[in-house]
């Protein structure tokens, strides 16, 4: 179960209207590598995952990823709050805006809704945990590139931050997935046992 | 206004600790045999506890379940994380 | 080790780590399996202090990886690429 506190994982205080930043920032929130899938990612994965360590590190990563879910809904927040409708209008966001005032939406900056089709549950502990890795380079790729398009430095530093996290993950998911491997062995290339139905019956 | 910068250098230091323990409990989950690790996330967490009594004493509530709360209800007391005022320059 | 016992003097930085005997991390990795994917085991020698934990992203200097935007990686290429056939 969860607890909340009342305080951000890392402070974010903008001052200055962007929306069109805001537009791009929206991706992590519910875009298809951003802390929503990778929560839901890992939250989900968490139930068929094998070794306590593994199984650990998914509860707590999953966690830490709802933490940034909020960051990133703050930057968007306080990037339009402020932002007038002509600003609004310039920066291409007044299709959101119709549709979503100035709320946070999680959608990705085209407008298409999270969709859990981006998120794989596959039941497989090494499979998970490979996604796994993948979500953390995409995740940190996607920060990279918002980092190229930003200008502020209040925005530029928890975007920096955030990507470093994903840095930090990576290794924590390449630690579990050695200790998965060590624990179940596979894969086994060398010996296929054969399937019951093509054993000879005497 | 001066008890304001005391509330946000207090936040900062309970963000700054708290930090430091999502760090090394990430770290615990892959190496549960690290002793050294063990020990400095428990020091962290004994800094954490003192951190957030003193907020909780002074200035407001940071968690629901063990804080106690003035009249009236002070956890919906604005301002909410995400809010500009919420937050100080790291 | 100085910055580990006075925090707040902020002397060291990620780039000038003080020479310790601990390795941060595992330099080989052995009894490897084909078709499996191995990162390296972390191990923890020093800390930044929880301040400049928080600034860098990171406690661990190991882990800390610098950005500077702006980053194309396929621009990179293409230079390195250029460079290499003359």
């Amino acid at each position: 179960m969860w607890t909340y506190d009342k305080i951000l994982e890392y402070p974010v205080k903008i001052k200055n209207p962007n929306p069109a930043m805001a537009k791009l920032i929206i991706t992590q929130y519910g875009g298809p590598d951003g802390e929503l899938a990778a929560s839901l990612r890992y939250l989900s994965q968490r139930f068929s995952m094998v070794t306590p360590q593994a199984i650990a590190t998914l509860n707590d990563i999953g966690t830490e990823e709802l933490a940034h879910l909020e960051i990133v809904g703050s930057m968007v927040n306080q990037l339009v709050k402020n932002a007038s409708l002509e600003e609004i209008k310039k920066a291409g966001m007044d299709g959101y805006y119709v549709d979503h005032d100035k709320g946070v939406y999680p959608s990705n900056p085209t407008g298409i809704p999270f969709n859990a089709a981006c998120i794989q549950v596959k039941g497989n502990p090494i499979v998970d945990l490979t996604e796994d890795l993948a979500a953390e380079q995409k995740a940190r790729a996607t920060y990279e590139w918002l980092l190229n398009m930003a200008d502020d430095p209040d925005v530029i530093e928890p975007l920096k931050f955030l990507r470093e996290r994903e840095v930090v993950h990576y290794q924590r998911f390449g630690e579990a997935l050695r200790i998965v491997q060590d624990f179940l062995q596979e894969p086994h290339l060398f010996i296929m046992p054969k399937p019951d139905f093509m054993k000879k019956k005497d | 206004m001066k008890d304001n910068t005391n509330m946000m250098e207090l936040k900062k230091q309970i963000m700054a600790v708290h930090f430091m323990l999502e760090d090394l409990q990430l770290y615990l989950n892959t190496h549960p045999t690290d002793r050294e690790a063990l020990a400095k996330r428990n020091s962290y967490v004994k800094q954490y506890k003192m951190l957030r009594d003193e907020y909780n004493k002074c200035f407001g509530m940071i968690s629901q379940d063990d804080s106690f709360s003035p009249y009236p209800w002070q956890w919906i007391e604005e301002p909410w994380p995400w809010e500009y005022e919420a937050n100080f320059k790291l | 080790m100085a910055y580990i016992l006075k925090p707040e003097a902020e002397k060291y930085d990620a780039n000038c780590m003080p020479t310790s005997k601990c390795i941060p991390q595992e330099t080989e990795i052995r009894n490897v399996r084909l078709a499996a994917a191995y990162v390296p085991w972390q191990k923890m020698c020093q800390l930044f202090n929880p301040i400049e934990a928080l600034k860098r992203g990171t406690a661990f200097p190991e882990l800390y990886s610098p950005f500077d935007p702006p980053y194309e990686p396929q621009k990179v290429y293409k230079a390195i690429k250029a460079s290499k056939c003359d």
